[in-house]
């Protein structure tokens, strides 16, 4: 009986696995290191750097987990004989978080990056049971001794896509914006692109929709679907897989913006541009770091200027003016001479919130729960 | 709003409910047939992954959309086959095997999938059949929808004229409402519950390639995100009547569609309590459906997960 | 009596889950090959990161105390013939009764805090299996489909009161509700995370296996899972007692819930459970509902379970390669069983 299941279970796999040969490697799980074959896995003892990476979605999602792995990848092309690194994915932000950080420490990690929020209270925990460890938590705001944290400007090129969007279509200044949950990273972002569009054009409107989970693609794409309905120009897709929105766009004739990777390939006719984590470079940054032995907890953040975040290549639709506009911006912002949140800034009820002259400190960012003028619809 | 406008929502609204409803829908006409037959599958979820993994790796292998809908089909009836074999030919308990089927699919889709993550494709794109597309309303809820929304109407009413006016749908109901009885009459019980499983698991499969392949056009790790669970209860609300089971997914929806037009139109609400009402009216149904089953005739499958260890005949 | 004779003898399930644990090793390793990864080393890799030292065992038995609590959800209503399927919902309706003593009542004194929150954990959790009980003893209404809807209530409720009336205004706005106070968490061992919630459940366990072997209650419990009509003619009361198993199984499983919430999370926030509910409702059925065996079964899937980080870890598989070894096993385990019990039987 059993064996009749089994060859059931393997008609099944054989069925559904016209195994591709980039398969594994195209994602990233594993990347041949040794000539006599892959190995995978910390190398404990080796005198190279052993770093792990934990997320909490798959790293297939060429969104936010995607981004994060390819950091990871880029860090190992890049020190290739001086790191060794290992991702475990889909940790869920429960007990399991501790049980994995705490074995990649046994197996011999030396340093973890948790990219999620969601694992600060776990981070600090096994920050504390495992001094010899360097952790770094993303978007974090508590540290120890041996726990930093980091994170990038993302709101730079939210803004500069704002400028874009608002500059491709002069005539319909009328935008979507699909989040996940109504929480400061998000808003960073809608409240950075609406404040670029509006630099452009008075009338620049950006009208929310948020599905309320991180990962369901039909809601996503329903999402933008009402948003065309409503006849806007284009959508931003701030998701953890940005990818249904984008084809969702594209296949509704409007424009697409969207976060954490660059997603050209899926709206070949409407892609504008979007805003793209530099974790390459920021995850080679930090383990020279501990390398080096110059690490310390402090927090780890930049924007332009350190190459820690990036604007996604252009589309078709967007004319080189605008193209020059926008690299003109980023070195602006690069160089210091333009601050996206400067003031005076109106939040969506007309209320001045930052006077003309001052701009928003980073914390006052990180813990946006308002929205400016011209987003319509964000839930308060 | 203009009365124009008003128009062009609700018929957005309407076209909507009807497209998201779709994979729902063909997942919970499937498990209607089961449950009448008396095998209640807990896998829904599971079976719709494999189907919506196994359609986009199909079509992308070999560029044939209608291939790539019968395989995700025919892999996730393959699938539910285990669900028989524990459920029917071993007289197993039907619950836990349900269960753990929806585990073992979401993580074979997700292991077996991972090469078609990203991996753009040729979905299934609008088709308007001509005669549809002149009448008034209809026509305008039905133009640009893609052919998978017809075939589960037509998959409706197919089910509802096996399960009512056939022979093998009294074999059917016979198998779910008295197998013993059944059985005594020269009901073939075991084989109609292991038809009915495996048709179901098809169902559920076409509802999974109705999802990656026509509405979003894209595999993810559980995209059903919780569909296949929904499809449970609406069957439940639908009082296991096919067309009550196509109007109830297309009323859920159109919940689920109108969910976005609110917050575009401004209108603020608690999300997460509007998302609960399906749930509780799956509940308010389901006692309506057992306490009326006892006076009048029966509505709930009078066998449904019980199981029946008579001989094969 | 009926009930036990209706069981086949201990040794049967012992092979059944030899012969089940043997046929996920074996998937596993077809699996395995197709994926050029040694199939030996990588299922040694995933046995010693399960029970292969102090910190694996440590982190099995971490995993087993919810594990077993929600096993335990679903063996006290299985033994009175019903499938609890609510496990999950109870498990967070635990978590969110606990976290509305740490939010409505910050001020309480320090002593009565841990039995307020425990006690508010259980009533919420037993509310939540009382309620598809009452309606399964009251009118017949099946408790599978009402427990998997109240899931999903559970649910939903949960991620209303996160991100609207309980959100903590200092969280920088995530959905997270205010820490729980010290005094609220429930005491845990050395700097592990194993806590209370372990004495808790092999307390439970111990007095539902004499309860059921020694008591009259007992005895109507195996009666009613027998024959209900029987039972009913010999004067026990079937309607309450299912009700009362459901919300002693809630209670069971809203432990669990306040051990996450208290202890692992130390708030509330969406997320919180990841599918404890619906494994401690197969592990409880993979040992046929027997008290004897549920701590023995909720130690060796822990440590499968945690040993099976190995699988991404040491072998750099994706993730999903856990839910099939996990599925494969479920699966197997009951069809050895079912099989053998009907070469038992004919």
């Amino acid at each position: 009986m059993l064996k009749r299941f089994l060859t059931l279970f393997v008609v099944l796999a054989v069925l559904g696995c016209q195994q591709r040969p980039d398969s594994q490697e195209a994602q990233g799980t594993a990347i041949p290191q040794s000539p006599g074959g892959p190995t995978y896995g910390f190398e404990k003892g080796s005198p190279k750097l052993q770093v792990g990476f934990i997320t909490v979605g798959p790293t297939s999602d060429f969104g936010y987990n995607y981004q994060h792995n390819q950091g990871r990848l880029a860090l190992e092309a890049a020190m290739r004989d001086q790191v060794k690194t290992v991702l475990v994915e889909n940790v869920p932000e429960t007990a399991e978080v501790e049980r994995v950080m705490q074995r990649m420490a046994a197996e011999g990690a030396q340093l973890i990056f948790a990219t999620s929020y969601g694992y600060l209270d776990s981070t600090l925990r096994v920050a504390q049971k495992t001094p010899n460890v360097t952790f770094m938590h993303c978007l974090g705001d508590k540290s120890a001794p041996n726990l930093g944290t980091y994170s990038a400007s993302l709101w730079e090129p939210a803004y500069v896509a704002g400028v874009v969007a608002a500059m491709t279509s002069p005539k319909n200044p009328h935008f979507g914006f699909v989040g996940a949950h109504p929480i400061p990273p998000v808003y960073w972002i809608l409240n950075a692109f609406t404040l670029g569009g509006r630099s452009v054009n008075k009338a620049f409107t950006v009208d929310t929709v948020f599905t309320n989970s991180w990962n369901d693609p039909a809601a996503e794409t329903e999402a933008v679907k009402s948003l065309a309905d409503k006849k806007v120009a284009g959508v931003y897709v701030l998701v953890d897989s940005p990818i249904a929105g984008v084809q969702a766009a594209e296949r509704a004739g409007i424009f697409a913006l969207a976060q954490h990777a660059d997603l050209s390939t899926f709206a070949p006719k409407g892609w504008l541009t979007g805003s793209v984590w530099g974790w390459a470079k920021l995850y080679e940054d930090v383990a020279r770091s501990v390398i080096n032995k110059t690490w310390t907890n402090r927090h780890v953040t930049g924007g332009f200027k350190e190459g820690y975040v990036a604007l996604a290549p252009f589309g078709p639709a967007v004319n080189s003016a605008t193209q020059k506009r926008a690299h003109d911006l980023v070195t602006q912002i690069a160089s210091g001479r333009l601050n996206v949140f400067a003031g005076p800034i109106k939040d969506s009820k007309g209320t001045i919130r930052v006077t003309a002259g001052k701009a928003l400190t980073v914390p006052e960012i990180l813990s946006f729960d308002w929205v400016v003028e011209g987003v319509r619809g964000a839930q308060q | 709003m203009e009365s124009t406008d008003v128009g062009l929502f609700l018929v957005s609204l309407f076209a909507g409910a009807i497209r998201c409803g779709t994979p729902i829908a063909f997942a919970a006409l499937g498990e209607t047939l089961s449950e009448k037959a008396g095998i209640l599958n807990l896998g829904i979820e599971g079976l719709m992954l494999v189907g919506a993994m196994v359609a986009v790796a199909v079509q992308v292998e070999t560029g044939n959309l209608w291939l790539a809908v019968i395989a995700a089909g025919l892999s996730s009836a393959v699938l539910a086959s285990i669900h028989a074999y524990v459920a029917v030919g071993l007289g197993g308990n039907q619950v836990v095997s349900g269960i753990a089927l929806s585990l073992l699919g979401a993580g074979l889709s997700g292991f077996l999938g991972r090469p078609y993550v990203g991996i753009r494709f040729d979905g299934i794109g609008a088709w308007t059949p001509p005669l549809i597309s002149d009448l008034p309303v209809v026509g305008q809820l039905f133009a640009s929808q893609d052919p998978l929304v017809y075939v589960c109407v037509v998959a409706a009413v197919g089910i509802s004229l096996l399960l009512f006016h056939s022979r093998f749908g009294l074999y059917v109901r016979a198998a779910g409402e008295d197998p013993q009885a059944a059985f005594a009459q020269g009901v073939p019980v075991h084989q109609v519950r292991v038809i009915a499983v495996l048709v179901g698991g098809f169902f559920a499969g076409l509802g999974g390639a109705h999802l990656s392949l026509a509405y979003t056009h894209l595999w993810a790790e559980r995209m059903t995100a919780g569909q296949g669970w929904i499809a449970a209860g609406l069957v439940i609300v639908a009082r296991w009547r096919p067309a009550a089971v196509l109007a109830a997914a297309y009323l859920f929806g159109g919940l689920t569609v109108l969910h976005p037009r609110l917050q575009a139109a401004g209108v603020s609400f608690s999300p997460y309590l509007v998302s609960m009402f399906p749930y509780l009216g799956a509940i308010l149904a389901l006692v309506l459906a057992t306490v009326a089953s006892r006076g009048r005739g029966p509505i709930l499958p009078a066998a449904l997960a019980r199981s029946f260890r008579g001989a094969w005949s | 009596m009926i009930a036990r004779i209706a069981r086949p003898a201990w040794s049967h399930w012992l092979r059944a889950s030899a012969i089940a644990i043997g046929g996920a090793a074996l998937a596993l390793s077809v699996l395995l090959l197709m994926v050029g990864r040694s199939p030996a080393a990588t299922l040694a890799a995933v046995f010693l990161n399960g029970f292969g030292s102090q910190l694996a065992w440590v982190e099995t038995v971490t995993r087993a105390v919810p594990l077993l609590l929600c096993a335990l959800a679903t063996a006290i209503p299985a033994r009175a013939g019903l499938f609890n399927i609510g496990v999950e919902g109870q498990f967070i309706a635990g978590a969110i009764g606990a976290t509305s003593v740490v939010v409505l009542g910050p001020n309480l004194p320090a002593g009565l805090m841990l039995p307020a929150v425990t006690a508010a954990a259980m009533a919420g959790g037993a509310l939540w299996g009382w309620l598809p009980g009452l309606l399964r003893g009251l009118l017949g209404v099946s408790e599978v489909l009402s427990g998997l809807m109240l899931n999903y209530v559970a649910i939903f409720l949960m991620e209303h009161l996160v991100h609207g009336p309980w959100k903590d205004p200092h969280a920088l706005g995530w959905p997270y509700s205010i820490a729980f106070p010290n005094a609220a968490v429930l005491p845990r061992l050395g700097q592990t995370n194993i806590h209370l919630g372990l004495l808790f459940g092999l307390a439970l366990t111990l007095a539902a296996y004499v309860a059921l072997r020694s008591t009259t209650w007992g005895f109507s419990v195996r009666l009613t899972a027998a024959n209900p009509r029987l039972a009913r003619r010999a004067g026990v009361r079937v309607g309450l007692l299912i009700a009362l198993t459901m919300a002693l199984g809630g209670a069971a499983a809203a432990l669990a819930g306040l051990g996450e919430v208290s202890v692992i999370q130390g708030r509330l926030r969406p997320g919180l459970s990841s599918g404890l509910g619906y494994a401690g409702f197969l592990v409880s059925f993979a040992v046929a509902n027997r008290f004897e065996f549920l701590v023995p079964a909720t130690l060796l899937v822990a440590g499968l379970y945690t040993g099976a980080d190995a699988l991404q870890l040491t072998a750099g598989l994706p993730s999903a390669t856990v839910d099939i070894f996990m599925g494969v096993l479920f699966v197997a385990t009951f069809i050895a069983q079912e099989a053998g019990k009907r070469r038992g039987d004919g």
